[in-house]
This record gives C-alpha cells, sequence and structure tokens, in this order.
C-alpha cells in the first residue's frame, strides 16, 4: 500500500512467500517494471512481485537502495560533500561486494534484474557471469553454468568445425 | 536427427564420442603461439575421455572437485537452463567474439544464440592474433574475418554491428573487403566502422553502391571509415536514420559529400579528420539535425560554408579558411585552432561577430600572436 513516512512516499512490494517489504517510492522506480505500475496508477495496494522469493528480492531492494540517485535535503548534502568520481568508485566498489554469492543466487538475481527492468543489476550480474566463463575450456564452462552439453556427438563435431576459427 | 533430450543431472565431464578427439585434433596449429584460454579449452576437450586426473590438471577451481561440489551443480543444474533465451542471448552477446564462437558449441541454447550474435568486434585483439608478428597478422586476420562473415552470412544472421580494424592487412584485395561489405551491410544494419591501413588510402574505394540498397541504407545510423576512397553518388539510398558520419585520411571531394549530405536529413555529428581532397566544405540547410561539425586537418580546405540551421558546436583545426555561417542562432560554441599560422585572434576578432553571434564559449588556439584590441 502507498503510504508516506517522514515526507517520502512508500510503496509495498509482496514476494510470493508472503514477505512484504516497504520502500521507498524512488528506490522501487529503480525498477522499470516497477516504475511504469506506478506511473499507470496501478500501485495503490501491494505490488506483488511473482517469481521472485523474499530472499532474492531483499538483495534486489539492497541493490536498489544503494542506487537511488541522492536528490533531495539529505542526498544534496551528500552531492556537495562527496565528489562524484568519488560516488562511483565507492559504488564500484560495493557492487563488487554485492555480487559475491553463490550461482545459485546469481542465476536468480538476474532472472530478477531483468523482469524487474533493472539495468544496473542486469549489466552487473551479466557481466560477472560472463568474467566467470570467460578464457575457460567448454566442459568448464558447463560446469559453471550447470548446463548439460546436449549436442549429439556429430552435431557437436559439425559446429565446432564451423567455428573451428575460434579454437585456432 | 534431434538432439536428445535433456536430462535433469549434471554430467561432469562425460564421456563424449572419439569424433570430438579428432575435431579437436584435426584443430591444427597454424601458429605456434597460442592463448592460454585456448590450450586450456583443448586440454579441457581432451578430457572428455573421462580423465579424471587430468580434468584436475585444467584448473585448480575443480582441483578439489567433490561431492559437495558436484551436489551443489545438481541442485543448480537446472538453474541457468532456466534462464529465459533472452537473457542467455544478453550474456552471450557481452563475450568477445572469439569466446562467443566457441561457446556457440556449449549447448544448443548456445547455438541459438550465437545464431542472433549480430554485434562483430573484428580486430587482431578479439580475434587473438594480437601475439603474432605485426607483418604476419594479415594473413590469420583475412582469413578469420572471412570466415566469420561468411558464416554469418550462410546461416543467415543479421549483423547490426560491423567494427572492422584492418591496419594489419596492408595490400589486401578489394574483391575481399567488397564481398564482406556485400555480405554484411543490409537492411537491418546499423554502425559501421572500417579502419583500413594508411596505405589504402588511395587504393581502395569503399563500395557506396552497398548504401544503394534502401534497407541498408534506411538502417544504418552510424558510418565511420578511414583510410580509403569515398566517393558517393546520386544513387545512394535514402541514409533517414543516420546520426553519425566520421571521415578519417579519407579521400573524398566536394561532390561526393554533397551526395552524401543530401540524403543524410537526420545526421547530428559530422567529423572530418585529413581528408585533404576537400576545398570546399558547404553543409546544407537540409541537414536539420546536425548539432556538432568537427573539421581537422584538412589542409586544402579553403571555404567552410554552414547553411545548419541547429548547428551548436563548431571545431575547426587546421589553416584558417573562409567560414560562412549563414544561420548561426543556435551556434553556442566554437573553437578554432590554427598551431602553424598566426592570425586566429584576429580572424576572431574580424571574422567572429559575423558567423557567431551567439556564442556561449570561445576557444582559440594558435601560436603567439601581438594584437592590441579589445576582444569582442
Amino acid at each position: 500500500m502507498a503510504t508516506r513516512e517522514a515526507g517520502k512516499k512508500m510503496i509495498m512490494l509482496k514476494s510470493p512467500d508472503g514477505m512484504e517489504f516497504e520502500v521507498e517510492e524512488a528506490v522501487a522506480m529503480e525498477s522499470q517494471t516497477i516504475r511504469k505500475m506506478i506511473e499507470d496508477d496501478c500501485a495503490d495496494t501491494a505490488i506483488l512481485i511473482p517469481n521472485i522469493n523474499s530472499k532474492i528480492l531483499s538483495r534486489v531492494i539492497e541493490y536498489c537502495n544503494k542506487h537511488v540517485p541522492t536528490t533531495g535535503a539529505t542526498g544534496a548534502a551528500a552531492s556537495d560533500t562527496v565528489a562524484p568520481a568519488a560516488l562511483a568508485e565507492d559504488l564500484k566498489i560495493w557492487d563488487a561486494e554485492f555480487i559475491k554469492v553463490n550461482r545459485a543466487t546469481r542465476f536468480d538475481l538476474i532472472q530478477a534484474a531483468s523482469y524487474l527492468n533493472i539495468k544496473g543489476l542486469l549489466d552487473l550480474t551479466s557481466q560477472t557471469t560472463i568474467d566467470t566463463i570467460s578464457d575457460n575450456s567448454l566442459e568448464e564452462i558447463r560446469s559453471f553454468l550447470s548446463t548439460k552439453n546436449d549436442y549429439l556427438p556429430e552435431e557437436e563435431q559439425t559446429i565446432r568445425r564451423e567455428n573451428q576459427w575460434a579454437f585456432q | 536427427m534431434s538432439p536428445p533430450r535433456r536430462r535433469r543431472h549434471l554430467c561432469f565431464f562425460p564421456s563424449r564420442s572419439v569424433a570430438i578427439l579428432d575435431a579437436v585434433h584435426t584443430t591444427r596449429h597454424r601458429h605456434r603461439h597460442r592463448c592460454c584460454w585456448l590450450r586450456k579449452r583443448h586440454t579441457a576437450a581432451a578430457n572428455t575421455s573421462g580423465s579424471k586426473a587430468s580434468s584436475a590438471q585444467i584448473n585448480h577451481h575443480h582441483a578439489g572437485t567433490d561431492i559437495p561440489q558436484v551436489a551443489e551443480n545438481m541442485k543448480q543444474q537446472t538453474l541457468f537452463d532456466k534462464l529465459p533465451e533472452d537473457i542467455l542471448h544478453r550474456i552471450h552477446s557481452l563475450l568477445p567474439i572469439q569466446d562467443a564462437a566457441c561457446a556457440a558449441c556449449v549447448s544448443h541454447a548456445f547455438l541459438r544464440s550465437w545464431r542472433c550474435y549480430s554485434k562483430l568486434i573484428l580486430n587482431d585483439c578479439a580475434l587473438g592474433l594480437n601475439h603474432i608478428e605485426f607483418e604476419e597478422r594479415k594473413i590469420y586476420l583475412i582469413d578469420k574475418v572471412d570466415k566469420i562473415l561468411k558464416n554469418h552470412h550462410d546461416k543467415g544472421v543479421k549483423v547490426e554491428t560491423l567494427n572492422l580494424i584492418l591496419t594489419p592487412c596492408t595490400n589486401i584485395k578489394a574483391s575481399y573487403l567488397d564481398r564482406w561489405l556485400r555480405r554484411t551491410v543490409k537492411s537491418g544494419f546499423k554502425d559501421l566502422y572500417l579502419e583500413m591501413p594508411l596505405s589504402m588510402k588511395k587504393i581502395y574505394k569503399f563500395p557506396c553502391s552497398v548504401l544503394s540498397d534502401e534497407g541498408a541504407a534506411s538502417s544504418i545510423q552510424f558510418l565511420k571509415i578511414g583510410s580509403c576512397t569515398f566517393h558517393p553518388t546520386s544513387t545512394l539510398g535514402s541514409l533517414a536514420r543516420l546520426k553519425t558520419v566520421r571521415l578519417s585520411f579519407v579521400h573524398t571531394t566536394e561532390e561526393g559529400l554533397e551526395h552524401l549530405f543530401s540524403k543524410s536529413s537526420t545526421l547530428e555529428e559530422l567529423r572530418i579528420f585529413a581528408c585533404h581532397g576537400i576545398i570546399c566544405l558547404k553543409i546544407p540547410c537540409t541537414m536539420q539535425h546536425l548539432k556538432i561539425l568537427d573539421v581537422q586537418l584538412c589542409n586544402m580546405l579553403r571555404v567552410v560554408e554552414i547553411d545548419a540551421p541547429n548547428l551548436c558546436y563548431f571545431n575547426y583545426d587546421s589553416a584558417l579558411p573562409e567560414i560562412y555561417v549563414r544561420n548561426c542562432s543556435q551556434l553556442k560554441h566554437v573553437q578554432l585552432s590554427s598551431a602553424r599560422s598566426s592570425g586566429v585572434l584576429f580572424y576572431a576578432r574580424t571574422s567572429l561577430p559575423s558567423i557567431a553571434r551567439n556564442v556561449e564559449s570561445l576557444i582559440l588556439v594558435g601560436r603567439s600572436e601581438v594584437c592590441a584590441f579589445t576582444i569582442l
């Protein structure tokens, strides 16, 4: 339910497992999906976020909280005293810590970022996955991604032949 | 034959057919140097015979592969496979092209993603050739680029971006380049960045006919070409989405540029660097969206006529020409540089008031100059 707390409009987000999270509207609107719902006046009651459990949703909110632009009274004060470059560096360090999660959580975060359309989080999770699989063998990639080789031997041979230049 | 159904259990280094090993073994070393990770690929492929001992050699990550690790992976087995394919495509598209091509061999899902890999950044670094002697690179570079563009063309993959840096390829045959561009620049194509060796500046003529096709012409947004001859003609299609043109070390003429500009009414940014064939540069009033004009080191240039009504930024760095600006109401930022000759201040004093009445920032760069006047 949309409420007000200390002058800030609050939004209630609800996970499928019944947990409710009250967050500032500005934080929730880091998600373009939620932003559209709010702008279309579909957010009068609690917004149910399907397919994202409370554990992942809380991490997503944590990310949005950190990345919401610092505006308003306190924000203006913060940006007056801290250089933008230093803020960006601080965020980068924070992101690197934030994404130190196991693969299951990372894949859930990717899906959540995609569904909620949070570009920064999608970039972060995607790039971390890329960093994980770059410079590795096919079997290592399959292992890291926990994905199975579903090629028939002759199919794999064909695609390897097609892309033989990449193995040279 | 249809692929086998996916099972829900992860198989670490499953036993694969000898055929794979054959495929790997037929991958002959075309040169002695190889990237570390490519070597790892081969090592790991050899593991498909099922040798656990050698799997431990591949990567320290797996040195301690144990039951809890396997169990964790079994639990997570479906997680990545469950990701929507658009997310897989996104992740795949972030991989450099050589890694992306290898990843196509991971699974059918990756292969489908590879068939949508539309941003081709092809240079000696991206293709793993930067460790080869510069003089020897061109053979491998041409060979790989040819294979990639042929494969993409044969499989019907639509290319949106072609970033082709061919600086090591001195004396490359024009027929290769023409074929690559004709295969790639089609309807839906967006960005072209072609960089040739400087020696090809007067030898290779950019095939402007690829932009005669209305589909390709109407989709291209970014055109950056370097070190070739560029002579657009009246047969150019309407470049209805073209936003940026950058020409560097390009041999062109005002007539060619006139044809280009007449079809580029949406152009927002025009940068011309070291194009010595231009004597008179005319920016027509039809270029309503042009905001940035940057002209540097065009030593033959004598006259610049600007009629673009919304030009905001003008940078000029060369011997000072005659500059005419018909509608300068939006021109806010001007930079004039003429490092080789003095007279910038005098030029600014006498000419600027008529060409940049609303200027907000003005930067003048020149040799030391004695002057005595009240500036503007």
